[in-house]
């Protein structure tokens, strides 16, 4: 660690040397952290005048064994692992323009939890040969899909992301239907999705560490390039770099190194998002810098927090590290955002105005308000029971309507809510990679649940809807504390959002491992489920969906003008005091529709790229449109849910993300 | 071994015996009952009666092979979320729920009355659960005769077992599931009734490591160093099992762990660890039969 940290130390240059001293103070504190929590681990297996001879002589004495099989090759991947999510990390914000790019952003880890999950059922014999090289597979393929999409269109950076997000969003719901679906067969494969280092002998260190060294290679290969990008695309044009292929090859690594880690240790949020941000805050200004700092600030981190979580006490029991890593690393992202003056970070302004723009666009919203009324009408009489598909007879109608009838209200509102919230979240920041749960409510709400759970042996609706929204409430508070001092600027926003995401994450990964028997229904719920609904419930969301439409419709000044950025302020408008209006309307829509059918919001991403791709640019019109669609998109999508596997039911948002995840790909295609 | 031998015999042969009343029970009317977990559909099923809807009903067939429901039963979707549009055409008498599913209680009620069965819970012996929820399951639909007959074969076969592991049975024993990824795996620990069982089995159970609310705990391979002598029974889960098999004999730790050198890690066969009564009985056979046949383990070759 130590000589790699020199040998960073001599190439950075005499102008940076002085800022970058800050990121050398980190990373030795970090290193040094983990040396002597390490130590101490180490030497409560086996005494330390013991190590070096154990090392020159492993004997097969137990705790010889352990500490050269089990402690020491855990050290080994944890550097490896953080090495490789680190540099991932500042290859893909660098690459895709964007500070909240991760690897598992672009369905790395998605990806190999569907595959593991579709061999476990289907073709268990292609895990014969261990999970690793199917989890492997499974990321890279989704890897390759993102990139073949982004490749496609001339690798926008945007359609990247989008791609990117949706795929995982797709991925990810694919699997969660798999697990439900086969429930007792997969719950061993949350303990995957929890991020394990814990080694069985020095076969996953000898796999991790070559392909890390070689992805380190490749980095130097694009390194020199991808800098030239940083500075901008008209820079990079002047020398005759082509950015489109610098983009995908640096994409593509990342997606590698984040496949092999995926692959060795399983999901390990934060690193990535936190090596860079990191390294860049501590004085590592330009790309080369935070390249070669990145990989080993990851490194010293997850080892730092690798060792914390094999503590005896309060950690001990089962906390796994890639939800320790979460657990640890969300606050510190909060903390340093809340320190800096400045977040630099640029993400991708503006909505693009090259786009179609309709001519009509009333006919189409009223287009789309009739299809959602037509849908809505056949989501509550067409179904299915016992003897079949059919209509509703007047006879049986009131039976079978007492159940049906809130879910569908249910959906409609939920679609609306999300639409409405997405739609304002992306004008209010500019970044068309925010949806709903990047506010951070939707987590907290879902973290109130599960903290619920710990509590409650069931799982009670009415507390359940009492804690989701104390959780979101919680978090909103939170989230307007970390901005407001900066005046609720998009990006702090945006990264306060992502770090609350991932705490939740992790948090939601402890909680699934556990073999407990309600993770079945914190699964539905966490997927979008409107089968708790009620009918005071619906019609609760139902009213609300249309007061925040209302809200918003009627701040379309603001929604319209903050995209530009800059040009807003000089055409009067208070960004501000609007940002926080457009943010409590924002908040308002998510966390009702979190607390109707839980926290999963891909509806809230899509409509307003979709209502964008029919040409209703203006910001009135989108919200209309996007409101119709949304509502329209999970009315489908629960209707899908209820009867197409009858008498298994799929969880509405999920139902949209599997449905509507290739769409929107297609979509994203078509854009060229 | 030889009083082992006789022992398991008798428990065999009270086994047998088990299966009359059931039989003469399936003649009276037969309530129309709905599980929505399977702890108490096996538990229906034990005392002779045929529930018209379990919930994900091929898993319950695939992981409880000796209950098994008549093929006309309905299956009502997954166990978080059972279809209660199905539910209601179907027009339960009662419905049977488990304490982990408690929060459905106030939907499934508006279909019919709602009996919450707790088996595994933080607060009571999880066997104490057990057997209370068997005598209120058959109070609740009229078997108390059934059920009585089957509680008492029950002992019989619990001391039984007892009996046969007293004296050939010393050493600590995990008990659990090996994960596939080779390096982690669930044990049963205080909480769950596999820890209450071995207690009256005689059994001292190595697992110290605190567990969860659900009475397991995840851990790594290296901590079942912590208690050298152990034996540990490990579910066979067919081919995942097999998985798990594979990628630990690359493993140069667990090769070394002397359970392992020794030939004290082995395989039972499954049962499900939040089921009923029967799920009991039949863990405490697949135990006593595991421990009683290679006492020490030391099996050769």
């Amino acid at each position: 660690m130590r000589r790699m940290a020199t040998a960073m130390g001599e190439t950075t240059s005499a102008a940076g040397s002085r800022r970058v001293g800050g990121t050398g103070i980190l990373l030795l504190c970090l290193a040094i952290a983990g040396a002597v929590v390490s130590t101490h681990t180490l030497s409560g297996i086996l005494p330390p005048q013991l190590w070096w001879q154990a090392i020159g002589h492993p004997g097969d004495d137990v705790p010889t064994l352990i500490f050269t099989d089990a402690a020491l090759p855990r050290i080994v991947v944890a550097w490896c692992a953080g090495a490789a999510l680190g540099l991932a990390g500042v290859l893909l914000q660098a690459a895709l323009r964007n500070p909240m790019a991760d690897t598992t952003t672009l369905g790395t880890g998605s990806g190999a939890y569907l595959a593991l999950a579709a061999c476990s059922i289907y073709a268990p014999t292609f895990l014969e040969h261990g999970q690793g090289w199917v989890a492997l597979a499974g990321s890279v393929t989704a890897g390759a899909i993102v990139l073949a999409i982004g490749r496609g269109v001339g690798f926008t950076p945007i359609t990247v992301i989008l791609a990117g997000l949706t795929l995982n969003l797709l991925c990810g719901s694919l699997g969660a239907a798999l697990t439900i679906l086969n429930h007792e067969t997969l719950n061993a494969l949350f303990v995957w999705q929890g991020g394990s280092l814990a080694q069985n002998g020095w076969g996953g260190a000898a796999t991790l560490a070559p392909l890390v060294a070689l992805g380190g290679m490749v980095c130097a290969l694009v390194a020199r390039p991808l800098a030239i990008l940083d500075l901008g695309d008209e820079h990079a044009r002047a020398v005759g770099i082509p950015a489109g292929l610098i983009r995908l090859l640096a994409t593509g690594l990342a997606i590698a190194l984040g496949a092999f880690t995926v692959s060795a240790v399983g999901v390990i949020g934060f690193i990535g998002l936190a090596a860079g941000h990191l390294a860049r805050h501590t004085g590592a200004r330009t790309l080369t810098q935070r390249l070669l700092w990145a990989p080993a600030i990851g490194a010293a981190l997850l080892w730092l927090i690798d060792q914390i979580v094999q503590q005896a006490g309060v950690l001990r029991s089962g906390l796994p590290t890639g939800s320790a890593a979460a657990l640890l690393g969300a606050p510190l992202l909060l903390w340093i955002m809340m320190r800096l003056r400045h977040v630099e970070v640029a993400p991708p302004r503006g909505v693009p105005e090259d786009g179609f723009r309709t001519r009509r666009p009333f006919a189409i919203a009223g287009l789309l308000v009739g299809l959602l009324g037509t849908i809505y009408v056949l989501a509550l009489v067409f179904g299915r029971n016992a003897d079949g598909w059919g209509l509703l007879s007047p006879a049986t109608a009131p039976d079978v309507l007492i159940w049906r009838a809130p879910r569908v209200g249910a959906a409609l509102a939920a679609g609306v809510l999300l639409a409405v919230a997405g739609t304002v979240m992306q004008r209010m920041t500019g970044n068309p990679m925010a949806s709903p749960e990047m506010l951070g409510v939707s987590s907290g709400a879902a973290l109130g649940v599960i903290a619920l759970l710990y509590v409650l042996p069931g799982f009670h609706r009415p507390a359940m809807m009492l804690a989701a929204f104390a959780g979101a409430a919680g978090t909103l508070g939170v989230v307007v504390a970390v901005n407001w001092r900066w005046h609720v600027a998009p990006e702090r926003l945006l990264l306060a959002g992502v770090a609350l995401a991932t705490l939740f994450g992790g948090i939601a990964a402890v909680m699934l491992m556990g073999g407990d028997p309600r993770t079945a229904m914190l699964l539905a719920w966490m997927s979008g489920s409107t089968y708790w609904a009620t009918a005071s419930d619906a019609s609760t969301a139902i009213a609300l969906a249309l007061a925040t439409l209302l809200a918003a419709m009627l701040s379309f000044r603001w929604l319209e003008l903050l995209p530009l950025g800059a040009t807003a302020r000089s055409l009067g408008v208070d960004a501000p005091r609007s940002r926080l209006v457009l943010l409590a309307i924002a908040a308002a829509a998510t966390a009702s529709a979190t607390l109707v059918v839980g926290p999963l919001s891909f509806v809230g991403l899509m409509a307003p790229h979709i209502a964008q791709r029919l040409g209703m640019r203006r910001a009135l019109h989108q919200l209309v449109a996007a409101a119709a669609i949304g509502g329209s998109l999970l009315l489908t999508a629960d209707w899908a849910g209820r009867t197409l596997l009858f008498p298994w039911q799929m969880p509405a948002g999920l139902v949209s993300a599997v449905f509507g995840g290739p769409l929107f790909l297609l979509l994203l295609l078509g854009r060229r | 071994m030889g009083f082992a031998r006789i022992d398991r015999r008798s428990f065999l042969a009270g086994a047998a015996l088990l299966c009359a009343p059931a039989a003469n029970a399936t003649a009276s009317a037969a309530p129309r009952v709905a599980a929505v977990d399977w702890a108490a559909a096996e538990c229906l099923l034990a005392l002779g009666i045929a529930p018209i809807a379990i919930a994900d009903i091929a898993t319950y067939r695939q992981w409880l092979p000796e209950f098994q429901p008549p093929p006309d039963t309905r299956d009502l979707g997954s166990r978080a979320e059972p279809n209660l549009e199905l539910l209601a055409a179907l027009t339960p008498d009662r419905i049977f729920l488990s304490n982990w599913q408690r929060g459905l209680a106030p939907l499934l009620q508006r279909i019919a009355p709602v009996e919450v069965v707790t088996i595994v819970d933080a607060r009571s012996d999880a066997m104490d659960n057990v057997r209370e929820a068997f005598t209120r399951i058959a109070s609740s639909t009229g078997r108390q005769e059934a059920a009585s007959s089957y509680l008492s074969a029950f002992d019989a076969s619990l001391a039984g077992s007892s009996r046969a592991l007293a004296g050939v049975a010393s050493r600590p024993v995990y008990v659990g599931v090996l994960h596939e990824n080779g390096t982690q795996l669930f044990l049963y620990g205080k909480g769950s009734w596999v820890h209450s069982l071995m207690l009256r089995l005689g059994l001292r159970n190595a697992l110290r490591a605190p567990t969860s609310a659900f009475g397991n705990a995840l851990v790594d391979i290296a901590e079942l160093a912590a208690v050298p002598d152990a034996v540990l029974l490990y579910l066979d889960q067919g081919a995942r099992t097999r998985r798990a098999e594979r990628a630990l004999r690359a493993s140069t730790l667990w090769q070394g762990l002397p359970m392992v050198k020794e030939g004290r890690a082995r395989t039972i066969p499954p049962f499900y660890a939040l089921g009923g009564a029967p799920s009991i009985r039949r863990t405490m056979r697949l135990l006593a039969e595991a421990l009683e046949n290679a006492p020490d383990g030391h099996r050769h070759g």
